[in-house]
């Protein structure tokens, strides 16, 4: 079918990459300059001025025939990543700067120095896992890029991560490219959302993870390494790039190292994360998820507070977002131990608290019976959508439904599942709530596995 | 001094390329499908179009199909084959 493409210009690089990915390099677009589309998009009166001046174009791209290049494009040649890349310096500070140069000219880097990936030191990241060098984790969008072990290996040494951290890497890059996580939405979207990654089991205290004061901050070699690791390992094997077809406005917050972080389970009076999802107590696990900028809540060091008065502020929080979009909407509750206990103390269980969260945070019908939304006429239709095409779970489709009816409360996610609960911090500490309001599901939780420098995850 | 290092990027498995639809002599008589990718505005723009479509060309018919969920960008086999189905050509916009 014929067709043309509207874009605004910022977009257009983005457009021709995304694309050629698709192997379509020859499909037609029209651009429309930013600075006026956004500014003047608010009713189509003040939009015809552009439609105009576009009117023309539009019609020849429908019309013109096709070029012999556009009817028949020329195969698209694999790129080879590999082989032997030699560096010359007139001595090793000088070779040293001479490879973060041309990593970074390369878009193989994140902006900071990095450890150049020599071969013997892959060789013991490597080490560190009894899997395969060629073992394929998984395809890394929105490239498509192929992320073996060895390749994620090599981002590792770059992050400076130690081979006893390399297993917790390989099972959060599991995590990533598993086909139930949307990672083309956290790759590339305008929003900035970024990974959030939890470390849970025997393996977080045996490496050092910080689950305290401080989680988020600088400090620990492993949460900043293995984030950054991360971070290394989806910029590369899924070579996305800022403007290019990493489209963040403002950039992806904690750019570098992601919030990485471990659950406090000594302290927690709860099961720990991992095993509520189904795992040993002796299993170790990491859960990657996507997320926007964490909302704080409880009074820390500065002001009294109670557990049920944060959940009641995470509550009113989440009703304030004012979108229902029940098909993916996932939520992290981070409570620090003093808060969890607080809690439990006044009889919440971790499901009690799910349950309790997943009812309160239910929308009136009244609310949602609004105006355009995302090209439907309005939340409801949005709503009725999701279920007709699948993206609200069949067992949970026919809650949506008897909600959407006067009087009705909709819930703003698919499950109480949905409200993921971890017990980190410190004494004193704040309580974080990672929101991900997204467009298919990006929460998943992997065992670690095949570690050789560690007693946990070995098996 | 000479400093080996390993390549960090991913290898692509290149994807089969596909020419692009042939396109049509005239748009007098075909039905135009504006297809709205639900960002804010798309639908203001396309509207603007369809108007200038009806006036310019008399016997053309602008047909609004919005995209089931604006940020849904991977895994809609059901939706895209039923774009054919609404006419004979395509606008898609506003990206992003």
């Amino acid at each position: 079918m014929p067709g043309v493409y509207f874009i605004t210009s910022e977009f257009l690089a983005d457009a021709k990459s995304a694309a050629r990915d698709r192997g379509m390099p020859g499909i037609r677009l029209l651009t429309l300059p930013a600075d006026k589309y956004y500014r003047f998009r608010d009713s189509k009166e003040e939009l015809q001025p552009l439609a105009g001046a576009s009117f023309d174009c539009m019609i020849d791209l429908l019309t013109r025939p096709l070029s012999s290049e556009e009817a028949k494009p020329s195969p698209i040649r694999q790129q080879k990543e590999n082989g032997e890349i030699w560096v010359s310096g007139n001595d090793f500070l000088d070779a040293f700067e001479k490879t973060n140069e041309m990593f970074l000219a390369n878009h193989w880097a994140d902006g900071l120095p990095i450890v150049p990936p020599a071969p013997e030191l892959v060789r013991s990241m490597l080490s560190g896992t009894t899997r395969s060098p060629e073992e394929v984790i998984g395809q890394v969008a929105p490239k498509n890029g192929t992320a073996t072990v060895e390749k994620i290996a090599i981002n590792a040494v770059m992050a400076g991560a130690k081979p006893e951290y390399f297993p917790v890497i390989l099972a959060a890059m599991e995590g990533f490219t598993d086909k139930g996580y949307d990672l083309t939405h956290v790759q590339a979207s305008t929003g900035s959302f970024t990974p959030v990654v939890i470390v849970d089991g025997p393996i977080a205290q045996e490496l050092g993870f910080n689950s305290g004061i401080g989680m988020l901050g600088h400090g620990w070699r492993a949460n900043s390494t293995v984030g950054r690791a991360l971070r290394l390992s989806l910029l590369n094997i899924g070579q996305t790039w800022p403007q290019v077809n990493d489209m963040a406005l403002t950039g992806r917050l904690e750019a570098y190292t992601f919030f990485t972080f471990a659950e406090d389970m000594a302290r927690s009076p709860w099961e720990p994360y991992h095993v509520s999802r189904g795992f040993k107590a002796e299993d170790s696990t990491v859960t990657v998820a996507t997320s926007v900028n964490p909302a704080v809540f409880g009074g820390g060091a500065v002001t009294p507070w109670t557990g049920q008065g944060v959940i009641d502020a995470i509550v009113a929080r989440i009703q304030s977002g004012g979108v229902v979009w029940p098909h993916s909407q996932t939520h992290i509750l981070v409570l620090h131990p003093d808060c969890a206990v607080d809690l439990a103390h006044h009889g919440y269980t971790r499901r009690s608290l799910q349950d309790h969260l997943y009812d309160k945070t239910r929308v009136p019908y009244e609310k949602i019976a609004g105006p355009v939304f995302f090209g439907h006429d309005n939340e409801i239709d949005f709503i009725r959508a999701s279920v007709a095409d699948g993206r609200i779970r069949p067992g949970r489709a026919q809650v949506f439904l008897d909600a959407l009816k006067p009087g009705g409360r909709i819930p703003v996610v698919q499950s109480p599942d949905d409200f993921h609960i971890f017990v980190a911090g410190g004494s004193p500490g704040y309580d974080l709530l990672f929101s991900y309001p997204g467009t298919n599901w990006a929460n998943q939780t992997k065992r670690v596995s095949a570690a050789t420098r560690t007693a946990a995850g070995r098996v | 001094m000479h400093l080996e290092v390993m390549n960090p990027r991913g290898e692509i498995p290149p994807p089969a390329t596909l020419g692009i639809s042939p396109r049509v002599p005239t748009l007098e008589g075909r039905k135009v499908v504006l297809i709205d990718n639900g960002k804010f505005g798309a639908n203001n723009f396309l509207a603007a179009l369809a108007d200038m479509l009806t006036e310019k060309y008399r016997n053309a018919t602008p047909v609004m199909y919005p995209k089931p969920a604006a940020q849904t960008i991977t895994n809609l086999p059901k939706w895209y084959p039923t774009v054919k189905q609404q006419g004979d050509l395509f606008v898609f916009g506003v990206g992003d």
